[in-house]
């Protein structure tokens, strides 16, 4: 018997290698993410010369710039403002709603996801005008308003914050709403069950049991949310007033209006900080690694 | 006294009845098991009785308290389930001093109270574990735990030894059946595993399509099952339609099964009339086959042996009747000359029953 009878594949690829191929798609993406950022970096630190773009010269005059002039810790403060106060009203407001979306029947559940997420099916630009119509100085609510009996522009919120917030809410709830309601669903109904009948009462098994538990579907909701007021760009530029700048909008005026792209470059990085920051707070503060098992 | 009654007790869901009229009162300190198949309405039960579920009809009474409108945080009941429901983000320690916890007792209480608890049910040492850090069976110690050490009024038991595999079960059973006796512990447990529940249990009640077939001791039910449903349900039976044909002084009662056999069997009382249609059961183990024909007339039938399952202490023997029809007989394992030992299929044998270990029940 002699073994060359035997048909014998050749390998080219060993198992190992076979899963890195699989991979392949997602590390490239993975790579070209990397190298963007890294490219942010470098540029943060490239001197910006007036009409002439960037010459690669080491200097941290971007950051000097940024972390001297007040306006710049102005337009830092007004973005993480407008993110946590979005995100703890979109909490505040969403965990009910997911709350309540788990105690329907299926079929409403399924019209309320439905008109809870048709403002995403939305061209953000259509839906932030939306809102000027509805809450402008002569919007009309401002009308409802009066026509009730509040006096003349009871509600003068645009253009500002307030005007901003509600809009971001308006996408952001669906985008809190979900991950929690997943949490909620998860949960065995023994458990509060059990905590009922330990003798904890509705409002103590919410606090110590049941919100505990859902803390996965917060994180989640929270970072999301969180992270996509950060970037929000449409919406403060609209139903902001000149006071609400806030870090996006200046990036995109250092971009196009003064082609300053280092500076452009350490706001973004600075934008970057300030979302790491948040997801490793808020890591180190909920400890998931002791809810999901060791 | 009794702990716990009930009074019409209802339950329906949408059209679907799950419990349907049933009374029944439990004694303090009693163990009583409500044993039925899956959909009986037996958790439904138990979920009536924790509060969980609000009842269609009837009345719950603790104590003598009517607690229908109590809420189950007020009913200072202590419930097991078959997956545990320990809360998986607090440690042991936490799980059982969340009753007490709640209660608002002082800390020092509550850490003597939750290791008196722990010691009880022998896991003392592992206060500061995680539900998925413990076995299967730690778990269901740890739930236990957590029921008893509130003191509840009653203890629900929904079928919390089910996920147990059989050795760790019976073990189980054994150690709750004591922890219950010792703390004088009214428990109500819900299974469907009746050696379990005739093991475990002062009285049961046997629930079939929501309604009560019989309440009793273990040795009631199986040996004077009131229906058809009871004697299949407990045990094993060889049951025979029937139908009365003479009944003698009010003592014997002669019957014709609908497969043409005689039957003869002592009842007391005058409660059956010639042509009522009955169910008469035998148990297997009442039952003997002999090689030769015996004197005695009642009872009295050929037939062939099937087959024979051996089980150590006893042996299952299929025996097939002159008109088709099997019997299931048990023989204790005596190695005599002319019994089991020999006993092979297809030999012929005489099959007979005492007409005292025969009973009539309800269809």
């Amino acid at each position: 018997m002699t073994t060359s009878s035997h048909y014998r594949p050749r390998v080219i690829f060993g198992p190992q290698a076979k899963a890195y191929l699989l991979l392949s798609p997602s590390l490239l993406i993975l790579c070209f993410l990397g190298i963007s950022v890294f490219l942010l970096l470098i540029y943060s630190f490239f001197t910006y010369s007036p009409g002439g773009g960037m010459i690669a010269q080491f200097t941290f005059e971007n950051y000097t710039r940024l972390f001297e002039k007040r306006i710049y810790w102005q337009v830092i403060f007004n973005t993480v403002l407008f993110s946590v106060v979005t995100t703890g009203l979109a909490l505040l407001l969403g965990y009910p709603l997911a709350y309540y979306f788990k105690k329907l029947s299926p079929v409403k559940r399924a019209i309320g996801f439905l008109f809870l997420t048709v403002p995403l099916w939305t061209s953000v630009i259509v839906r932030t005008y939306g809102w000027v119509i509805i809450l402008g100085r002569r919007g009309m609510l401002n009308i409802l308003l009066e026509q009730i009996g509040f006096g003349p522009i009871p509600l003068d919120i645009f253009p500002g914050f307030w005007a901003v917030v509600v809009a971001l809410l308006e996408i952001t709830l669906p985008i809190m709403v979900l991950p929690i309601y997943t949490s909620l669903t998860s949960l065995d109904p023994g458990i509060e069950e059990s905590s009922l009948v330990l003798g904890a009462g509705p409002l103590q098994t919410f606090r110590r049991v049941i919100f505990p538990l859902t803390l996965p579907g917060v994180f989640a909701g929270v970072i999301l949310t969180f992270v996509l007021v950060l970037s929000a760009y449409v919406t403060p530029v609209i139903l902001g007033s000149t006071r609400d700048l806030v870090l996006p909008v200046v990036i995109e005026n250092q971009v196009t209006n003064a082609y300053n792209i280092p500076f452009a470059s350490a706001l973004a990085v600075v934008m970057l900080v300030l979302m790491s920051i948040v997801i490793f707070a808020f890591r180190r503060f909920i400890r998931l690694d002791q809810l999901f098992g060791s | 006294m009794a702990s716990l009654a009930v009074e019409s007790l209802t339950k329906n869901f949408g059209s679907v009845v799950a419990l349907d009229n049933v009374s029944l009162e439990i004694k303090t300190g009693e163990f009583v098991t409500l044993l039925g198949p899956s959909g009986c309405g037996k958790t439904t039960f138990l979920r009536l009785v924790a509060g969980l579920e609000r009842p269609t009809n009837g009345r719950i009474y603790l104590e003598g308290e009517c607690i229908n409108d109590i809420p189950p945080y007020r009913c200072e009941m202590g419930l097991v389930v078959q997956n545990y429901a320990l809360f998986p983000h607090m440690t042991v320690f936490d799980n059982v001093a969340y009753g007490l916890k709640v209660r608002r007792l002082n800390a020092e209480e509550i850490r003597r109270r939750v290791s008196e608890a722990l010691n009880m049910v022998r896991l003392a040492g592992f206060e500061r574990r995680f539900p998925r850090q413990l076995s299967g069976g730690q778990q269901q110690r740890c739930a236990l735990a957590r029921a008893i050490v509130i003191r509840p009024r009653v203890l629900l038991l929904d079928e919390a030894l089910g996920a147990l595999d059989k050795k760790l079960r019976e073990e189980m059973q054994v150690e709750l059946k004591q922890l219950q006796r010792q703390l004088h512990l009214t428990t109500l447990h819900v299974t469907h595993d009746q050696e379990e529940a005739l093991g475990m249990s002062d009285r049961i009640v046997v629930l079939n399509h929501g309604s009560v077939e019989q309440f009793g001791t273990p040795l009631e039910l199986y040996d004077h099952p009131k229906t058809e449903f009871v004697a299949s349900f407990i045990g094993d039976a060889n049951i025979f339609q029937a139908k009365v044909e003479t009944v003698t002084a009010g003592r014997t009662l002669h019957a014709r099964s609908d497969d043409g056999l005689d039957l003869v069997l002592s009842v007391a009382g005058d409660i059956f009339s010639p042509q009522d249609q009955v169910v008469i059961v035998v148990r297997p183990e009442r039952i003997s086959l002999l090689g030769t024909k015996p004197v005695t007339k009642e009872n009295l039938f050929e037939g062939r042996i099937q087959a024979v399952v051996y089980h150590g202490n006893a042996a299952k023997v299929v025996v097939q009747m002159t008109n088709e029809r099997r019997l299931l007989v048990f023989e204790a394992s005596l190695t005599e000359v002319g019994r089991q030992s020999s006993r092979q299929s297809g030999d012929q044998v005489w099959i007979t029953w005492s007409s005292a270990d025969a009973r009539v029940v309800r269809p």
